[in-house]
């Protein structure tokens, strides 16, 4: 991170002067949206991008974790943080029973049983109507209790402002600690693995633990992010974690460029504006989401940000 | 009990015919075709129209929706698919889905979400055994229906020029290549029959029961499971995997759960994935690569 150290204080700044632009309006929402799905988006990132595991389950394990902490906090009067912590341990634990059989399976069978695993998960947040409220959904998850800070003194976040700090220190961490992984020696024997299965074998990876490990924590974040996301909404329902939001984060990170650490965010942002424009038109959305997944995995495999950033280095010279 | 083993085999045979269609695109081309999913979605809707909008009677609705599918099909493999011929199946996959998403949602904006049936008075009546077994005669149609379009396509893969091609790029493309059979053609020719397998399916479906434009990603998903059952690449599997499947299905649903009632054969799917990678049926090959 030697050369690109501005970039981090560029995203700190602007995210600690952005709620003074947003106030309580719809961007501070917008916002706090978009830092819980590019938690989800380059989560999974670790999967596809650096692990070479296509996954069409991160929908489901960020229910699991909403549904946990929102649960939790209601019925068992759980305190949030710990809540969260609890729902994370949980969602990974989940990712680990479902990660050591299925990663017998390898390619387009690893992904399909994915697929079965969301559905899987999909039907029973919507039958299980004693505990998650099935398709009425969950109302009336408690937001978390106030803190004080030194120095700031007493923060809520009731606020919209309040919480869009709490999703924002999370976010920023997180990503830290991603990219602290990435650059580390698990990270690099991630990527052989990705590159070539067999020659990591045979250099004395253990190829099978490495993918466990990473299913597990990618599983993990994305129920810390379903609980920061319940939380702020105050309400959980199945759709907000179905097949289709499954398939919107993986589209987030090949739209930005899977195996880039920047480019999973600027997908959630380019397909939160796609989203934001044609609020109304929810069928032709999805059907652009559906000629875009065709269009950049023909002609953008490497996703939109690494051509633009070429574009933007052609037109304006940087030396580096 | 009767009554469920048949609507189960009723269920069975649309999914071994979406099975069958999968298959034969996966065997002969390695593409993991889920976009034959809103092709099936399509069909009863282009059925749908033939029938109540230019008064079509079935059977020729049926046709136009097979032939209509087939080309959009081909186009589908023109545009999708044809350049990720030399790519990995993740990124066929991840092309397959965009083109279900899309083709599912283009139905929605076309033509709303609204609940439809294909009207099919001539066949408006019911075989009964008072107490055992209620089958009306669009059901008989779609055992009529399945079985001749497998004896159809056996024929022709197993007799024509075109079906001796698909086998041979199914063993080995490049060798296939090498004694100069045309891989595009193949290829348009596989998707086209697929496609209209398909097609025809959803046909059966709009007219037997209802359709909607959203059927197409669970159909597709199911037949997904059945051509796994089956060992994929086995049209012989697929058609067992389809029966197996749909009983299954209809009997969960009677006995076991209504609230969960793809619960079981998607945990199937995943069971006999990671004990028996290679199908219930089919020949053990060893870990699929």
């Amino acid at each position: 991170m030697k050369t690109g150290w501005w970039k981090w204080v560029l995203f700190l700044v602007l995210g600690i002067i952005f709620p003074f632009i947003g106030k309580e309006g719809y961007l501070t929402h917008l916002a706090i949206a978009m830092l819980i799905f590019s938690i989800l988006s380059s989560s999974l990132n670790l999967l596809m991008g650096y692990t070479g595991l296509v996954s069409i389950a991160h929908g489901a394990f960020f229910g699991i974790g909403a549904y946990t902490s929102g649960i939790l906090m209601m019925r068992a009067g759980f305190p949030f943080l710990a809540a969260l912590v609890v729902a994370t341990a949980f969602t990974g634990l989940i990712a680990l029973a479902i990660g050591i059989p299925s990663f017998r399976t390898k390619g387009i069978y690893y992904v399909i049983v994915t697929i079965a695993f969301q559905l899987i998960v999909s039907e029973i947040f919507d039958g299980w109507y004693a505990m998650t409220g099935g398709g009425l959904g969950l109302r009336g998850i408690p937001k978390p209790g106030q803190i004080s800070l030194p120095l700031l003194g007493a923060m809520s976040f009731k606020s919209k402002v309040g919480y869009y700090y709490l999703a924002f220190v999370f976010t920023l961490l997180i990503h830290w600690g991603i990219a602290r992984l990435i650059k580390s020696p698990v990270g690099i024997s991630l990527m052989a693995i990705r590159d070539n299965e067999t020659k990591a074998l045979m250099m004395g990876l253990n190829p099978l633990f490495y993918k466990i490990f990473v299913f597990v924590l990618a599983s993990g974040l994305a129920g810390l992010a379903g609980g920061l996301y319940v939380h702020y909404l105050e309400f959980a329902h199945p759709d907000l974690f179905s097949f289709f939001v499954s398939v919107d984060i993986f589209l987030m990170v090949m739209l930005g460029g899977a195996g880039t650490f920047f480019g999973p965010p600027f997908g959630v942002f380019v397909l939160e504006m796609i989203r934001e424009f044609l609020h109304e038109f929810v069928a032709l959305r999805l059907f652009i989401y559906g000629v875009l997944l065709v269009v950049i995995i023909i002609f953008l495999p490497e996703g939109l940000l690494k051509p633009l950033t070429l574009l933007v280095k052609r037109i304006v010279p940087v030396k580096e | 009990m009767v009554q469920i083993l048949v609507n189960g085999l009723v269920n069975g045979a649309i999914l071994a015919l979406i099975a069958i269609s999968l298959t034969i695109i996966f065997s002969i081309l390695r593409v993991p075709h889920f976009g034959l999913g809103g092709i099936f979605v399509w069909g009863a809707f282009v059925a749908y129209f033939a029938v109540t909008l230019w008064k079509f009677n079935f059977l020729l609705a049926m046709l136009v929706s097979a032939a209509s599918m087939a080309v959009l099909g081909v186009l589908i493999e023109k545009a999708a698919f044809k350049r990720l011929r030399t790519a990995t199946e993740d990124a066929m996959f991840v092309s397959a889905v965009g083109v279900l998403i899309a083709l599912e949602n283009g139905a929605l904006l076309l033509w709303g979400d609204k609940t439809r049936s294909i009207p099919v008075p001539q066949l408006d009546f019911v075989f009964s055994i008072p107490g055992v077994l209620r089958l009306p005669a669009m059901r008989v149609v779609i055992f009529v229906v399945t079985g001749l379009a497998i004896i159809g396509l056996h024929f022709y893969v197993k007799k024509t020029r075109m079906g001796k091609a698909m086998r041979a790029v199914a063993q080995g493309r490049v060798a296939a290549r090498l004694l100069g059979i045309p891989i595009d053609r193949v290829a348009s020719y596989t998707f086209a029959l697929g496609s209209a397998m398909a097609a025809v399916a959803g046909a059966l479906v709009g007219a037997a029961f209802t359709f909607t434009f959203d059927m197409g990603s669970l159909n597709i998903v199911k037949a997904f499971v059945v051509v796994v059952l089956g060992g994929l690449g086995s049209v012989a599997g697929a058609i067992i995997g389809g029966f197996l499947l749909g009983v299954v299905d209809s009997f969960t649903l009677t006995y076991i759960t209504s609230e969960y009632k793809h619960l079981v054969s998607f945990s199937l799917l995943i069971l006999v994935l990671v004990f028996r990678p290679s199908g219930l049926f089919g020949q053990k090959l060893g870990r699929p690569q």
